[in-house]
């Protein structure tokens, strides 16, 4: 098993050879001859090829300074088959493996006796019994572990063979996997580390621990399985190992973590152009033509023979390397940053660099979210290339095994509907870092929450607790946090599930704290600006690539809030052509974009949440909401929530905004008990309630929808308010089922319920307004939120009462006989062409009576 | 054994005590116990046999041994052999420090001690021996990724450490006799925007003494003793007044002139490398701090730390021009860029930390021997606070030519802070606008300035040129090129004072920068937020900046909590420059800035009852009248050193209110 240890190429190579000191490698110090020798041939492999370990030896008494980095990952050489090649790197460096242990380190390195397995039990010698029975002569052990060779590969031969996934299947996963690997010609495979935990606790452990040893053995056992599985396969198949038990913050490596696999999340922030990294080196004789066989390169060193290998020439110094028919492998050297919410405030991000290699060259552009799983290592830095000393600092990296794109927002932005089902070693990865039986807690605590009756008001209260009032508009928020369900019909035609909200209002009504919230716990929101947004701010632009010159398409905001919110303050300060970008993506979802030659649907799945102040900056009572927002209806009906935030003057809530702020500032504890939820609670509850919730119209409840639109629709069709209000179009239809869809998702449930179409109704009606609308003028009157009566109510009040006057003078003696109710209503349908009621009748009575005009007694009524 | 060293500390330096020491150092070469020690002290006839210079080669011993001033390296060593002897083992090592950190806070705590350790933010650092043991006042401006290092190795049979050093030669044969260790690198600046008299208030025996420690070291220490106090204090034998002058108007003009977009000032030998200060004072020194231990958990960004620690100085690492063309490769870069390669040490000191401490602008100036008295008093008498409050507002109404009212709004501002967040709301900001400011007036702003910068720690004069809104950096932005956090102006700690000065905006347009740059402000203005760009994602920083805005009109770009209209009835004169009446002040405004407040709940329905009446009466008193109202309320009454709201200071801010609005409906 060779891991010939390639590194950049100190000649040869056109590569951007680190072929300078600081990059100098620690594997092994190899530059010490004496010791290279038996470091390179110390070899945990059975079957060793003694010819091949020795031309690999005499190559490495060559070597001098190696440099550069050894990938654990580049098999040694394809097309050498059998080849089974101690890899001297991970021998020598332990430094910090077991940390206290320091006495076993003290040893002398082993010395190399021979190529049989038995003697190389005979290495351990020097090494303290104490070491216990694994030191037993017989079982090979990789130095400085407790990895026997024959056991470990044992176990990964029976992990490999047998490890089932559902104990039903006839052939063992991994066999199945490698079956479809050799007939696709790849060249690696993945191993899910949970199915090793499963199967062979102790595998496992010792994969993490010694992850050289044991992967070097893995690709022997896959090489093994393979030849039998097909005999004349010649290509190296790799392992690649994912989704260890514990992903390891960035910020938490340390020392110990050196050597070990350890698997990270991040992001990926700048990548390296790709390196040529030489493998093999072809050589050709200037003097007859003659090449010999390519040679391998070891650990960065090109060997050139000093003279013709052919009998008849043996020119000397006439070889010279032919680049274009050496093999080259790819290298890149990639930053990873931490992901942005495992940051601790206040702190910068932390950073580490990652060694990608062949195929996961180019896997990861920056900016993308990534898990990865590799070999943490560390590397010295070295004055200079000649001195024998260090410097005691060392450089980090990790050798990259296995790159898994993840997203995972503030609040998870994966639609489940979306999900990718692939493979099942590709399959994704749980959602959380949290090892199942936690996640299994977590979510029932969840459900638990989501079954208490007053769930709802306590998410309203959660949501930005320290904005006092709004209730109504904060549910709207929150049904919009958690969003209708998306749709797609076979047709292919698909409806939004996102629920778009205008807020409109005052100055000063806290709208834009309103916003920054929504904007802090939403998945991947933007916030912007009106003001300072233009059209293609918005949507997607096109560039010149500063480096490249290629032209790029840039996202805009709604582009990138992607599956989140996007947040717009000061929408009415936007520029008409910019808000007139919005009407495509507010219903199709998606932006269009054709432009120098480019021509892209790009999705734009994302909720708007904007807000604008009334045309003349405050609210005129005098004017109707449609003149008051100024925005074209075609917008407007685009949004599913449009609220008008009036400051209404009351003293009740004057009173409770007093004490809120009273207490803001004094630190009460009674904002504290408010706050039913904390916002990681609230996030991952509605992260769980987008995820796995998806509520269906129950058929009651649809009936109930049906009809609350009808009656909007009827108040709508008002005669000569067709200009004045805002008529329900088929489009309000679709946002109450958006919105009774996200009430249900709030409480957990799969079916929308009669309660769901309910409340949808009442937040559809209170958004703008409407009971305080006089829908004859389209004028919200103010008098009816204060007294709740309107104007023109109150005029056809006055207009009864008179004409009632005039009747009863005119029918009615003063202290007469009492008249029937019933008869003077009659009297008054016949009088004036006033609608008049039973109701209204007995309203102007009761005036009539309290200004002392005439009394009733039940249905009589009685002139004084 | 520890506090044996420190019995040497203590007594002060004479012929006699160092004697005690010599012989003291003699039993601990012997390593035999105290009751010898004893003994020895009893013969006291041996005092009048040592001479002199017997003294002096004791005190070259004790270096050695155990002067944590001189040598702080032998001292950590010293702990490490002892912690090796008492068979700790490599895990416990690694874990701890050997009680490093005791030993040096147990000889610090001494009195004046901690003055005795030499600053390097003020002083020439070629004058300091590396290795030493120096002080370190800065905001921490960047923090590195973690650095792994060679922490011990075994050396024959013995383990050596090189905590607490740069960089040690460690021989490259070495297998598996090390230990790899990390410690955190953290990129610190001078506290941006501190004023000039808070560098004079420090005590002047951290200079003098310099001369005295380092004699030893070099032979000339009285020249350099006066070249290093020529540099650090500049114009110390100027007289009071001009000094402050001249400080304050040559700060100024260094700082207006990045603000007013010219990078250019930066001297060319800085101009190979960005030093990142955030107001771009490029007289000053930044600072690599090496944590270990993880003592870096509570420090955050811009936060304003003292540390205590080595100096150490490695030529190879800072000359090292192998590494220099390597820089352009995409590989080396990315691997090993190494930051401190490009920052030379002697422009950047590096630092092993042993002892930080995390500063409030109160903690710091508290312990300031000519501020510390004023402190107690306050404590002690609290009419002697409203005094103090008395006199305060006498000199800001004369600095704002006699208006009281702006006045008092001026007192309450610079006393605000944020006390709490509850997001997303600040609470306890109150920026302040004084209209009425015209552009020619210019000496009214920059007086203004001067006198905020005579009162408070930190402060910085921002007058807003279009053209510097247009080019400059506000708020810092991540280059993942160099893997550097860009400073912006906005980086500032907490605390400092923010005068922006509008009457300087000229009409032009904003680029994309300008509009970004105002956004920035705004922002700060409104949530006490800045936006850090890290290219890939945003991240907010909570900063506590309180904003005064100099405007002709009420400022339509940079909307403030308070809008006062100024009325000056005379003329506007300068701060009074009577150091001792200025330090009452600053001691004043320190020390309630710090105090707790609290409101019974009685008052709270009087407030409550009084917000409602408001509002029915006028409706346009919104949710920002009421905060406002309730923070100037906390602060009046904090004011007068009351650390509970009384009807009175209610009443009064409501007095305020009502005139200032009476004078802006007459503007």
């Amino acid at each position: 098993m060779a891991r010939s240890n390639t590194s950049t190429p100190r000649r040869g190579g056109n590569a951007a050879g680190a072929s300078s000191p600081p990059s100098s490698i620690m594997r092994g110090n190899n530059d010490n001859p004496s010791t290279s020798e038996q470091a390179d041939s110390r070899a945990p492999a059975a079957n060793a090829s003694a010819e091949q370990a020795n031309r690999r030896r005499r190559r490495s008494q060559s070597g001098g300074a190696s440099s550069g980095f050894s990938p654990p990952l580049d098999m040694g050489t394809p097309g050498t088959p059998g080849f089974v090649q101690g890899t001297p790197s991970y021998f020598n460096y332990h430094a910090n493996d077991t940390r206290g242990s320091f006495e076993r380190r003290d040893r002398r390195r082993p010395q190399w006796n021979s190529m049989t397995p038995n003697s190389m039990g005979d290495t351990q010698e020097g090494r303290p019994s104490s070491e216990g029975d694994l030191n037993m002569p017989p079982p090979t052990l990789v130095w400085g572990t407790n990895v026997s060779v024959q056991e470990a590969s044992q176990a990964v031969h029976r992990f490999l063979r047998n490890f089932r996934d559902d104990p039903n299947n006839l052939e063992g996963k991994y066999m199945q996997l490698l079956e479809q690997t050799i007939e696709i010609e790849g060249d690696s495979l993945n191993i899910d580390a949970r199915n090793i935990l499963d199967y062979d606790e102790d595998l496992y452990v010792k994969t993490i621990r010694y992850p050289l040893e044991v992967l070097a053995i893995f690709d022997l056992v896959l090489m093994d399985i393979a030849v039998q599985l097909k005999p004349d396969w010649d290509k190296h198949i790799q392992a690649r190992i994912f989704n260890l038990k514990e992903a390891v913050n960035l910020r938490d490596l340390n020392p110990s973590d050196i050597e070990k696999m350890v698997s990270v999340k991040g992001m990926i922030i700048r990548c390296s152009s790709i390196i040529p990294e030489i493998k093999e080196a072809f050589f050709k004789c200037l003097v007859c033509g003659y090449s010999p066989q390519l040679s391998p390169v070891d650990r960065g060193r090109v060997e050139e023979p000093t003279r013709c290998g052919r009998q008849e020439c043996a020119a000397m110094n006439s070889m010279a390397l032919i680049h274009n028919r050496c093999s080259f492998a790819d290298k890149q050297i990639v930053r990873l940053q931490e992901t942005p919410d495992a940051i601790p405030e206040g702190e910068t991000p932390h950073t580490v660099s990652l060694l990608m290699h062949d195929k996961l060259v180019d896997a990861a552009k920056p900016g993308d979210r990534v898990e990865v799983t590799g070999v943490f290592r560390a590397v010295p830095v070295r004055v200079g290339p000649t001195q024998r000393t260090l410097k005691s600092l060392y450089k980090t990296y990790i050798d990259c095994l296995h790159l898994k794109k993840a997203d995972k927002g503030r609040m998870q932005a994966e639609d489940p509907l979306e999900r990718n089902v692939e493979s099942d070693t590709f399959a994704s990865f749980p959602e959380t870092d949290f090892s199942p039986a936690e996640h299994e807690a977590n979510v029932e605590k969840l459900k638990e929450l989501s079954r208490l009756p007053d769930i709802y008001e306590r998410l309203t209260r959660s949501l930005a607790p320290s904005i006092w009032e709004l209730e109504d508009i904060k549910k709207g928020l929150l049904c919009q946090l958690f969003g209708g369900t998306f749709k797609k019909l076979e047709s292919g035609a698909s409806f939004r599930g996102d629920i778009n909200v205008l807020l409109v209002g005052d100055p000063g009504t806290s709208k834009s704290q309103l916003l920054q919230y929504v904007h802090k716990i939403a998945p991947r929101g933007i916030y912007t600006s009106g003001r300072g947004s233009s059209a293609v701010g918005l949507t997607a632009y096109v560039t010149k690539d500063p480096e490249t010159r290629e032209t790029v398409l840039e996202s805009g905001a709604l582009v990138l809030s992607d599956r989140g919110i996007c947040c717009i303050d000061e929408f009415d300060k936007m520029s008409d052509n910019a808000r007139s970008m919005l009407h495509e993506v507010m219903e199709q979802q998606t932006v269009s974009v054709a432009k120098s030659g480019i021509i892209a649907t790009l999705n734009a799945r994302t909720s708007v949440l904007a807000c604008a102040n009334p045309s003349g900056s405050r609210y005129n009572p005098r004017m109707s909401v449609i003149d008051n927002i100024q925005l074209p209806p075609t917008l407007l009906s685009r949004f599913d929530l449009i609220y008008l935030v009036l400051d209404k003057p009351d003293e009740q809530t004057d009173r409770r905004l007093a004490r809120h702020l009273v207490a803001l500032h004094y630190e009460n504890p009674e904002i504290q008990a408010q706050a039913a939820l904390d916002l990681a609670t609230l996030t991952s509850y509605i992260t769980y309630a987008r995820q796995h919730i998806n509520p269906r119209l129950s058929d009651e409840a649809a009936e109930d929808l049906i009809s609350g639109y009808v009656a909007m629709r009827r108040k709508g069709s008002f005669p000569g308010s067709s200009k004045k209000v805002i008529t329900a179009t088929p489009r309000q239809l679709e946002s109450l089922i958006r919105i009774s869809e996200a009430l249900a998702r709030i409480r957990f449930s799969e079916v929308v319920e009669r309660c769901d179409a309910a409340e949808a109704i009442r937040l559809l009606e209170v958004a703008l307004q409407q009971s305080a609308t006089d829908h004859s003028t389209g004028i919200i009157d103010m008098d009816l939120i204060t007294t709740g009566v309107s104007a023109s109510e109150r005029t056809k009040r006055a207009n009864i009462l008179s004409a009632l006057r005039n009747l009863i003078s005119d029918k009615l003696r003063s202290g007469g006989p009492p008249m029937k109710i019933t008869l003077l209503l009659e009297e008054m349908r016949k009088q004036s062409s006033l609608d008049v009621t039973l109701q209204d009748l007995r309203t102007a009575l009761g005036s009539l009576s309290a200004e002392g005009f005439v009394n009733t007694h039940g249905d009589n009524v009685q002139r004084i | 054994m520890i506090f044996q060293y420190l019995a040497f500390f203590t007594l002060p330096c004479s012929f006699l005590p160092l004697l005690l020491c010599w012989i003291y150092i003699y039993i601990y070469v012997e390593g035999n116990d105290v009751v010898f020690f004893v003994s020895l002290l009893g013969g006291g006839h041996l005092l009048s046999v040592v001479t002199w210079s017997i003294v002096k080669a004791a005190v070259a011993m004790v270096g050695m041994a155990i002067d944590c001033l001189a040598n702080p390296l032998g001292a950590v060593r010293t702990m490490f052999d002892r912690a090796c002897a008492e068979g700790a083992s490599l895990e416990e090592l690694s874990r701890t420090d050997w009680g490093v950190k005791d030993l040096f806070q147990k000889f610090l705590l001494q009195d004046g001690v901690i003055w005795q350790v030499p600053d390097i933010g003020s002083m020439d650092i070629s004058l300091l021996s590396s290795n030493s043991l120096v002080r370190f006042r800065g905001m921490v401006q960047d923090m590195f990724d973690v650095e792994y290092y060679i922490g011990a190795y075994k050396d024959g049979a013995k383990w050596l450490t090189t905590k607490y050093t740069d960089v040690a030669s460690v021989p490259v044969e070495l297998e598996n006799d090390k230990q790899i260790w990390d410690r955190r690198i953290l990129y610190c600046v001078p506290v941006p925007g501190e004023n000039t008299w808070v560098k004079q208030a420090l005590p002047p025996d951290s200079k003098t003494d310099v001369s005295m420690y380092m004699s030893g070291v070099a032979p000339h220490g009285e020249k350099r003793f006066r070249e290093t106090s020529s540099l650090t204090i500049g114009t110390c034998d100027m007289d009071e007044d001009d000094t402050f002058k001249e400080n304050f108007n040559e700060g100024k003009r260094m700082r207006g002139s990045t603000t007013s977009a010219t990078s250019c000032n930066i001297t060319d030998a800085y101009q190979s490398f960005d030093f990142n200060m955030p107001l771009g004072e490029a007289v000053l020194r930044p600072c690599l701090v090496k944590v270990y231990d993880g003592a870096d958990a509570g420090i955050k960004l811009n936060d304003v730390v003292e540390f205590i620690g080595i100096l150490t100085f490695d030529p190879e690492l800072s000359s090292a021009p192998q590494t220099e063309h390597e820089l352009s490769n995409v590989t080396t870069t990315l691997l090993h860029e190494d930051l401190s390669i490009l920052m030379p040490a002697s422009k950047v000191p590096r630092l092993q930390c042993i002892l930080l401490r995390k500063l409030s602008s109160h903690n710091f100036l508290s312990t300031l021997p000519c501020l510390e008295e004023n402190f107690t008093i306050f404590r002690q008498t609290p009419s002697v606070v409203k005094q103090a409050r008395q006199s305060l507002l006498q000199r800001l109404t004369s600095v704002l030519g006699g208006d009281c009212l702006a006045a008092e709004y001026l007192l309450i501002h610079l006393l605000s802070k944020v006390h709490a967040r509850v997001d997303p709301i600040a609470v306890g900001k109150l920026s302040l606008n004084f209209t009425g400011c015209n552009a020619e007036e210019r000496c009214f702003a920059q007086n203004l300035a001067e006198s905020i910068a005579a009162l408070l720690p930190c402060s910085h004069f921002m007058p807003l040129y279009l053209e510097s809104l247009n080019r400059a950096l506000f708020s810092p932005k991540k280059d993942y090129q160099s893997n550097r956090l860009i400073t912006g102006v906005l980086q500032l700690a907490e605390g400092t004072h923010l005068i922006l000065d509008e009457t300087a905006l000229t009409t032009g347009q904003l680029n994309a920068t300008g509009v970004q740059n105002v956004q920035s402000l705004k922002n700060l203005m409104e949530w006490q937020k800045v936006e850090y760009d890290f290219e890939f994602h945003k991240m907010e920083m909570p900063i506590d900046v309180p904003v005064l805005i100099l405007s002709h009109a009420k400022s339509k770009l940079f909307p403030a909590d308070i809008i006062v209209p100024l009325r000056c009835t005379g003329n506007q004169s300068k701060l009074t420059h009577d150091e001792s009446e200025l330090n009452k002040c600053r001691s004043y405004l320190t020390f309630v800035r710090e105090l707790e407040h609290i409101i019974e709940p009685s008052l709270q329905k009087i407030l409550e009852d009084d917000l409602v009446a408001a509002r029915q009466e006028d409706r346009s008193i919104n949710t920002d009248t009421f905060h406002r109202w309730l923070s100037m309320a906390r602060l009046m009454s904090v004011s007068f050193g009351e650390q509970k709201l009384t009807i009175e200071h209610w009443h009064k801010v409501k007095e305020l209110e009502r005139r200032c609005s009476e004078r802006l409906r007459c503007f």
